[in-house]
């Protein structure tokens, strides 16, 4: 399984599953009269590109920053085999004590931050809890509860911006903006891409290191692969299990409240706008793995961005296609054994060709 | 009168490259209980999967009363007549009996609950076998579910029933009394066909006996014509047994010892009743038994984490039952599980990471935070060397090598600590002779070493040449401890079907 | 304490049983997969993009036929029953995927959703240069009807009667779901195959055509749900039109242990608070966002307690 050939095929498959949801996207621009050629252009050079006051390439990696984390947390569920779904939810209630704590503390920021950090981590790591727990003890669903939780945290945030954290009687309901000196920095001014960028990618080194080379990882990796095995090793799957869980929560906490504190600076109505399934989606196209995930994550936010900024305001065409385009490329990679023996031939084509060849002989 | 006859059948499996069934003909009576034996894998079950539509055979015909037939599914076979009762049970759990039996096939229109009720109580009345129609399945115990799904074919007017291995799951209480209802069934004009390995069952209730070898029929016998020791040589065959060369043993301390151990399932079935016995340094203890007689929930109590409702289990003195199985490891145990595809090896994992599981917390496996990577791959090298296991590589998957290969990966493992309790439970079910003879010289070899190891096996040739004391499990009961020379093949099955040794 | 009992009046419980429609038949149809065994979470996804079927198809007939401009309201009609078969073609879709190609429901759920609110988006955007919503004036509203008889009644009148025929519909399925699920054969092969396929398919049930049942009725009835979204009650399509509707049946599924009459009721009762949500806070200040998140609270207390049972259930057996 660890021969060249299988990591070939393990990447070709959601590289074919991107293609194809190009290609609808590419039919949907036709739907406006533009040429898709062009558009792809735009899309490239206003996701990916240098040009500009302020390089599209360093929003993409700002705003990137909350996939790869909700992207890592679902990705350590796979590690354990569980599909739990509640980033979103653990994403709200990160970012519900960041905006909270942010604008209620009256602390030297030294203090502030770490303190606010740490809460929403917990914040995040309960909300990771309860769905594991009810599934380890109980035989919940963790789907089930996951979106429930889910559907829960985004009416609870509404009701906070609009009531007991809304900042003044105006229109939008928004918390109050947190404390200046909370501020994450930026590393390019009205990039988003700041501080917050770097601790993503540290936590996907350090997960990567921990799932592979430490005996934690071990014990995590396999009970996802196999839990009697593991069982029977004597490692206590029950206990992994929940803890990766609180662990994956810990971490989606920490991207809501990262977004607070680097980025939005207050929580509003629409905060989250589905980042849990993003994190999802990320996860799921990056192979779960850490490098899989940081590409996929940054690929995922191009687009968006390069949909948003460029298609829209230059093209005209309609910023849903960024959405559309990750939303089809999730719908290939769902339908993959529709493809995957044809992707299999393109990728171990000549060895096959090669054996026909011999047997014709 | 002939019900069914085989007519030159053959199947053969391309992707295990198993020829399950080789050119099987042979004919059943109509009326009488025909038993079919031979070991796992001779291809029983391929053969009856065919007779009721679950598998297509590559070549040969059925015959059903004299006419040739096309059976493609068990629907088809069903409107034949034909029903089969599979091992495993096929029932919806929230649904009652009645809903059970009937399922399928209802009235039209609208349902009548208590028409069906009356309905399914007088089926299963006639047939001998009553139950209680409106029980939930899920409350009920084996032997009534078990009733339930011959019901369900009887409901269906079936005339020739499949039974594959229907007493493997039964208490020994409920043998009996269930092998009476197939003699009634019979009498009332059904063929009855059941799968079994346990001779002692075939001879009780069969009027004829077929015996399959490796996808062979080696014989067909009338039951007064034959005796269990002419069917054991029929099944076996002329399989050379290796006779394993072994010093007598030279037993030390105790290493581990039941005391009173009674278990019960979640059901509440009794299943090991004040079982004592121990097990010392340098010796092999064996436990036989048929399948199904307590050794399965002994085994999940001392090297798994079952709990145990009285008595006591020691390993080296300390109290080990409701331990954690981490805890029992560190204690010296090791465990050779008897599935290595499911439970002693992981499939979707390479050899370094088959080769530490139980090991991960050692100090010996780990340096500082991180595992020792180092120490693991050179570790794994050796155990490929020293075992000769072929085909592997310590980065490669364990899921390509063949089962003996893979059962010497799980050996290799489990004595790489030197323990002081080796359990192996069917160590050489499904291996070739020459891995058989590799795994028994191992297990000689820590026997010789001062290990204590306790075998489970049943197959009664491996306990006979490998232990050097024996207990026999009979319904939950230790029937009796053989040991030296009062170790052979007729005191073992005498203790093995009830008869204690006082009782002789 | 008066104002709060002021608040339910006839009229208030009219537009609740009617704003409940959608939840009921998106209950009614996430019921119906659970009990097959067929996960469908993709049903929001499904009601939002109906929703949008439904109005272009109105649009279009009552724009360039002469059936639409002759008559209107058999636009509208049409339009309704296009979502009803958009809906059934995404479930057969769903069937189609999970029986050749083993999809996951699951996975291809979170794509159909995320899918539903931008491509419902792009296309009003770029076929009818729509931005925020999208309505036309030439559509008109699916229309009430009295039914004869009860219409006269007093209060039960007003209540039962007045509804448009989705809100109608809704009951008719529900009570036909009843008396299938319990009383036929069919309701007990659709509760076999969900919790035991294997047994099922040894007995003869077409286990196949139960999952195809299943998926394509549920979505006919997401395909209903939505065209009332944005025919039965307004006439206009705006963004994320099922706006956690969807996810709000499959809660009431649950909460209603997947059976149809159960369903209903939770699925009218879930309805209901969210109808209430607004008109309740301005009488008893609770806010209307306290109320909205019930139904997923519960949903999630419910099952637990359930799987509790079944534990304890379990124990006792044993002991």
């Amino acid at each position: 399984m660890i021969n060249g050939k299988s990591i070939k095929l393990r990447i070709a498959m959601p590289a074919a599953a991107l293609i194809l949801g190009i290609a609808v996207a590419v039919l949907l621009i036709a739907l406006t009269g533009v040429s898709p050629l062009s558009a792809l252009r735009v899309l490239i050079d206003s996701g990916f590109g240098f040009s500009g006051r302020v390089a599209p390439f360093f929003i993409t990696l700002g705003s990137a920053t909350p996939l790869m984390l909700t992207g890592l947390a679902a990705m350590l569920g796979f590690k354990v085999g569980v599909f739990c779904i509640a980033q979103e939810c653990q994403y709200v209630f990160g970012a519900i004590m960041a905006a909270w704590l942010g604008a209620s503390l009256e602390l030297p920021s030294v203090i502030a931050v770490p303190f606010i950090i740490l809460c929403a981590i917990v914040a995040g790591g309960i909300f990771g809890f309860i769905p594991a727990f009810l599934k380890v003890k109980l035989g919940v669903n963790e789907i089930i509860s996951s979106i429930m939780l889910n559907n829960t945290a985004t009416l609870v945030l509404e009701y906070l911006v609009a009531f007991p954290l809304r900042a003044d009687a105006g229109q939008k309901a928004q918390s109050e903006v947190i404390e200046r000196s909370y501020w994450l920095p930026e590393f390019v001014q009205g990039s988003r891409f700041g501080i917050s960028f770097i601790i993503g990618v540290l936590l996907l080194a350090f997960f990567f290191m921990l799932i592979w080379k430490t005996r934690w990882g071990y014990k995590m990796r396999m009970v996802g692969e196999n839990i009697s095995f593991a069982d029977y090793g004597g490692v206590r799957s029950s206990r992994v299990i929940i803890l990766t869980l609180v662990v994956s929560g810990a971490v989606a906490g920490l991207a809501g409240c990262l977004e607070v504190l680097g980025n939005y600076h207050r929580i509003m109505t629409g905060f989250s706008s589905g980042l849990g399934f993003d994190g999802l989606s990320v996860a799921m196209l990056g192979l779960s793995h850490p490098v899989g995930v940081f590409i996929v994550a940054l690929l995922l936010a191009g687009i968006r961005q390069g949909a948003q900024l460029g298609l829209q305001i230059s093209l005209s065409i309609p910023r849903e296609l960024g959405g559309v385009l990750i939303a089809m490329v999730i719908f290939f990679v769902a339908i993959e054994n529709a493809y995957k023996p044809f992707v299999e031939r393109l990728v171990g084509g000549r060895r096959r060709k090669d054996a026909r060849e011999k047997e014709a002989k | 009168m002939e019900a069914i006859r085989f007519d030159h059948i053959s199947k053969y499996y391309p992707s295990t490259g198993v020829q399950a069934s080789d050119d099987i003909s042979f004919s059943i009576e109509e009326g009488e209980i025909h038993a079919i034996c031979g070991e796992n894998g001779a291809g029983k079950s391929t053969l009856m999967n065919i007779l009721f539509g679950l598998e297509k055979p590559d070549s040969g015909s059925v015959f059903i009363r004299g006419a040739e037939a096309a059976i493609r599914s068990p629907s088809d076979a069903i409107s034949m007549g034909i029903g089969m009762v599979h091992q495993h049970f096929m029932l919806v759990d929230s649904f009652t009996a009645a809903e059970n039996v009937l399922l399928g096939i209802e009235d039209k229109g609208f349902l009548n609950k208590s028409s069906e009720r009356e309905y399914v109580r007088k089926l299963s009345e006639d047939a001998g076998m009553p139950i209680d129609p409106d029980a939930p399945v899920y409350a009920l115990p084996v032997g009534q579910l078990q009733r339930i799904e011959i019901l369900k074919m009887l409901a269906r007017n079936v005339k020739i029933l499949i039974l594959d291995e229907p007493t493997a799951v039964l208490t020994p209480y409920e043998v009996g009394p269930f092998l009476e209802t197939l003699r009634k069934l019979a009498d009332s004009g059904h063929t009855v066909i059941f799968i079994s390995h346990k001779l002692q069952e075939v001879m009780d209730a069969a009027d004829r006996i077929t015996v399959m070898r490796q996808g062979k029929v080696v014989g067909t016998k009338e039951k007064k014509d034959t005796s269990i020791p002419e069917l054991a040589d029929m099944m076996v065959g002329r399989k050379v047994l290796f006779e394993v060369e072994k010093k007598p043993s030279v037993p030390g301390d105790t290493i581990l010892e039941l005391k009173d151990v009674t278990m019960r399932s979640h059901r509440g079935r009794l299943l090991a009743d004040k079982v004592s016995f121990s097990v010392r340094a340098g010796e092999i203890y064996g436990i036989a038994g048929v399948s199904g007689n307590g050794q399965e929930a002994l085994i999940s109590a001392i090297a798994e984490d079952a709990s145990i409702e009285s008595g006591s289990i020691l390993l080296n003195g300390k109290e080990i039952s409701g331990h954690k199985i981490a805890e029992k490891r560190a204690l010296g145990m090791a465990y050779v599980p008897e599935d290595r595809m499911t439970t002693g090896l992981n499939m979707a994992a390479d050899f370094l990471d088959n080769s530490i599981i139980g090991f991960q917390d050692s100090s010996e496996m780990n340096k500082g935070l991180f595992l020792n990577r180092e120490h693991i791959t050179e570790r794994a090298g050796k155990m490929i060397d020293d075992y000769q296991i072929r085909g592997a590589s310590v980065d490669g998957s364990v899921s390509a090598l063949s089962g003996g290969n893979m059962q010497k990966v799980v050996l290799a493992r489990e004595l790489s600590a030197s323990p002081c309790l080796l359990i192996v439970d069917q160590p050489t079910r499904g291996l070739d002779v020459g891995s058989i003879e590799f795994v028994h010289r191992m297990l000689i070899r820590e026997r010789d070493k001062g290990v204590a190891i306790l075998l489970l096996s049943v197959e009664l040739d491996e306990i006979l040449s490998l232990s050097d004391r024996v207990g026999v499990m009979c319904r939950g009961v230790l029937q009796g401890e053989l040991e030296g020379s009062d170790i052979n093949e007729h005191s073992i099955a005498m203790l093995m079907v009830g008869e204690t040794e006082e009782g002789r | 304490m008066e104002a709060f009992f002021n608040i339910f009046t006839i009229n208030v419980f009219e537009s609740a049983i009617r704003l409940a429609t959608p939840v009921i038949l998106a209950a009614l149809g996430a019921a119906l997969c659970n009990k097959a065994g067929v996960l469908n979470l993709g049903i929001d996804g499904f009601m939002t993009m109906s929703a949008f079927v439904a109005l272009v198809g109105s649009y279009l007939v009552r724009n360039f036929t002469s059936l639409g401009q002759a008559y209107p309201v058999a636009a509208t009609y049409i339009g309704v029953l296009s979502a009803a078969v958009f809906g059934g073609l995404l479930g057969l879709l769903f069937a189609f995927l999970k029986d050749k190609l083993n999809v996951d429901l699951v996975v291809l759920s979170i794509a159909i959703n995320m899918l539903a609110v931008d491509i419902t988006v792009y296309l009003m955007r770029t076929l009818f240069h729509q931005s925020g919503t999208w309505s036309d004036p030439s559509i008109v509203q699916l229309p009430s009807i009295e039914i004869p008889l009860i219409s006269g009644i007093p209060v039960i009148g007003t209540l039962l009667s007045g509804y448009n025929i989705i809100v109608y519909s809704a009951w008719i399925i529900a009570i036909v779901l009843v008396v299938v699920m319990h009383k036929t054969r069919y309701g007990r092969h659709i509760t076999a195959v969900g919790e035991n396929p294997t047994a099922s398919r040894s007995v003869g049930i077409n286990v196949r055509g139960v999952r195809y049942f299943a998926l394509i009725a549920s979505g006919v009835l997401s395909g209903l749900a939505g065209a009332f979204l944005s025919v039965g009650h307004l006439t206009l399509f705006t963004r994320d039109m099922a706006a956690g509707r969807g996810w709000l049946g499959n809660a009431a599924a649950l909460f209603g242990f997947n059976n149809p009459g159960g369903s209903f009721l939770a699925g009218l009762f879930f309805g209901f608070a969210d109808a209430l949500a607004l008109r309740l806070q301005n009488v008893t200040k609770i806010p209307p966002y306290i109320i909205s998140m019930m139904p997923y609270v519960l949903t999630i207390l419910i099952l637990s307690i359930v799987s509790y049972r079944t534990i304890l259930r379990r124990r006792s057996i044993s002991q």
